[in-house]
């Protein structure tokens, strides 16, 4: 009598066992399939991100490109009142020099 | 009755079962290609992976071409519910501003059929209905919101400093397929360094366009195009294009070009040619003006060709700076030609050093003579004349030189002092360099280096060869010293500064004579003389106000030379 209930319990158990497992196994999936999908997310998320610093990347190189032009430099150099020196004036002194006209 | 019921059964699911077996047939196997593919265009999100053109770099590491921003304007008509000819009008109201091409009433009516016929292709999918739109154009037609509308983006470039530089960077264009292609200049030499590959990708997404991660997964990875790092000065080149320019009005010429190189590297600090054209708006060019005269139109180079066969002439061991020239008091007659000397004034027993200084072409004959016509075809051949200089520029063309073993007296006569013998500025950059540069010839480039994100590797330079002994180099530039202090264009010579230099003044040969008013001035010169940090060549095309280069292209010069001295710290010798 007590060796048939022992038979019986262990039966009960392995079915159990194997639902539980089961039922870990699918919830493990849904976990993980909800996880990646949500990753597919991020992961437009991110190119979108990726796309507008490139622009912008692209916008301020541009400024960078103008600023550096001559023709822009030499623009801005007039307005700002320089002038190309007229008459260069070349003396033997090594050290610094100044003259007053 | 019961079994009367089940055959009527039997029957209609029988005949349901062969109905739905014809259906799945049709879809499975009929249709299936194609739902197949309707599928996969729903679930598979296909991208290309864009591989940004190269950019070009002068030397300081500032931009000569950058990547630039564009963007073509698509249609598909089918899904525009808009009234087409409405639709266009406003398309055109945004395109119209600040566009010379769309400046005046003609050409923006003419638009706007052009827009409205596509448009109303109601048969299309995809049109385009303009290209090269700028971003703010971009916003401005996006704001309108117009289903049907939609954007490409184009592979473009932006040059920051306009027109100057074209002949040598050339422009990026489009070919018959309308991909875009570099042409000319350093463009179209390293076009498929700098053109990139550009990559795929293939995934499935869900019905949101949101990628499915676990689901099939394809790339194929976009190379990115080369940058290239030039030897161009921005400064030297901006201050060559400006005063050229200035020049070239100044003088009355029809073209000019200008070529300023370091002689030791052979490196090209900076190369104009006028008149030019605007790379971004090259196709209101006419295409003959894309072709860079500095490596492609030949010319006869008159007496700056002498300090050439000066060099051969020492280093052939026929002359010395003091030789005297036994032909000189006079005209030289060879056949039924004359060889007179270009002020008819002839002096008897001249050295070779006043022959250079007062440009004799009777002593030059004196010297081509001595030198024999092989020799003479050897040493022009090995200064690089008669072949490509191989400078990376496409386009270059070169002139040949008259076959050995067909040279008659007069050739070798006329040759000496430039007539006769055609060649490119560039091939008289590259042979002159051999005097200042001790008789080495080295080969011009212009890119110095290759690089990317993550290496750089220096371009190769080419072979280094000795042409002529030092001794000869330092004679002949003594002697380019002499003619410059004190030949023709003495009075535009900078006081205390040491420059090698000669002046030419060819005639143009027009339908087999030469035109006495129709002349190329140039000067070519380098310094300091005897440490030279520059060599540059100013050619002018028939000149108005004076046929002579002493009166043209040498103060040119020596205006450019000026600005350089100070820019190089040059200082005067004395």
């Amino acid at each position: 009598m007590r060796f048939k209930n022992n038979k019986a319990k262990r039966k009960i158990n392995i079915k159990a066992l194997i639902l539980l497992s089961s039922f870990f196994v699918i919830a493990v999936q849904i976990i993980y399939t909800i996880q990646i999908s949500s990753y597919g997310g991020k992961l437009s998320a991110l190119e979108e991100d990726f796309d507008i610093l490139l622009r912008e990347n692209e916008n301020l190189t541009q400024k960078i490109v103008e600023s550096t032009s001559m023709n822009m430099l030499n623009e801005t150099a007039k307005n700002d009142g320089f002038i190309k020196p007229g008459n260069v004036m070349y003396v033997r002194e090594t050290g610094f020099v100044a003259s007053a006209r | 009755m019961n079994k009367f019921r089940i055959y009527v059964l039997l029957v209609v699911f029988t005949i349901s079962f062969i109905g739905l077996l014809v259906r799945l047939f049709y879809w499975q196997i009929v249709k299936g290609a194609e739902l197949s593919q309707a599928a996969a265009g729903q679930h598979k999100n296909n991208l290309i992976l864009e591989a940004p053109r190269g950019e070009i770099f002068a030397t300081d590491g500032s931009w000569l071409a950058s990547r630039g921003e564009r963007w073509t304007l698509t249609a598909n008509p089918k899904e525009v519910s808009e009234n087409p000819r409405e639709l266009a009008e406003e398309i055109v109201d945004i395109l119209s501003k600040d566009n010379d091409e769309l400046s005046d009433k003609k050409s923006v009516f003419e638009k706007i059929d052009k827009i409205a016929s596509l448009l109303d292709k109601k048969n299309l999918y995809w049109i385009a209905l303009e290209n090269r739109l700028d971003g703010q154009k971009k916003e401005e037609l996006e704001k309108l919101s117009i289903k049907g509308l939609g954007f490409e983006k184009e592979e473009s470039r932006y040059y920051p400093e306009a027109s100057e530089s074209a002949h040598l960077l050339g422009f990026l264009g489009k070919n018959e397929n309308g991909e875009s292609v570099g042409y000319f200049g350093l463009e179209g030499y390293y076009d498929e360094m700098l053109s990139g590959k550009k990559g795929y990708v293939s995934r499935d997404s869900d019905a949101g366009g949101i990628p499915i991660l676990f689901g099939n997964f394809r790339e194929t990875k976009s190379i990115n195009g080369i940058d290239l790092v030039t030897s161009i000065d921005k400064y030297i080149q901006f201050t060559i294009e400006n005063k050229l320019h200035d020049g070239m009005i100044k003088y009355g010429a029809k073209a000019a070009t200008a070529i300023v190189a370091d002689p030791i590297t052979g490196e090209i600090l900076a190369m104009a040619a006028y008149p030019t054209f605007d790379q971004s708006k090259y196709y209101q060019f006419d295409n003959s003006l894309f072709i860079n005269p500095t490596i492609s139109q030949s010319f006869e180079p008159g007496s700056i060709f002498k300090v050439i066969v000066m060099a051969s002439g020492i280093d052939g061991g026929v002359v010395e700076p003091d030789t005297k020239c036994d032909i000189c008091s006079g005209p030289l007659k060879i056949d039924k030609y004359y060889i007179k000397t270009w002020n008819n004034q002839y002096t008897a027993d001249s050295t070779m050093t006043d022959v250079i200084v007062h440009s004799d072409n009777v002593g030059m004959s004196f010297v081509g003579r001595k030198l024999g016509a092989d020799k003479f075809y050897d040493y022009l051949s090995s200064f690089g004349f008669g072949k490509l200089t191989g400078i990376d520029l496409q386009g270059e063309s070169s002139p040949a030189l008259r076959k050995k073993g067909t040279w008659r007296e007069i050739d070798i006569a006329t040759t000496s002092f430039g007539q006769g013998v055609a060649v490119t500025p560039i091939q008289m950059i590259k042979a002159v360099s051999v005097i200042a540069n001790h008789g080495l010839l080295t080969n011009p480039r212009v890119v110095k280096k290759f690089k990317n994100e993550s290496w750089e590797y220096e371009a190769d330079k080419g072979e280094v060869k000795r042409v002529i002994s030092d001794k000869t180099a330092k004679k002949v530039t003594q002697m380019m010293v002499e003619a410059v202090k004190n030949g023709e264009s003495k009075w535009t010579n900078l006081r205390g500064f040491s420059v090698a230099g000669k002046t030419g003044t060819a005639q143009i040969p027009i339908e087999g004579h030469y035109d006495a008013e129709k002349t190329i001035a140039s000067f070519v010169g380098f310094a300091p003389a005897n440490d030279p940090k520059f060599i540059m060549l100013i050619t002018l095309r028939e000149p108005e106000s004076s046929q002579w280069a002493s009166e043209t292209a040498a103060p040119l010069w020596f205006s450019i030379a000026k600005d350089l001295f100070l820019y190089y710290g040059i200082q005067p010798e004395n």
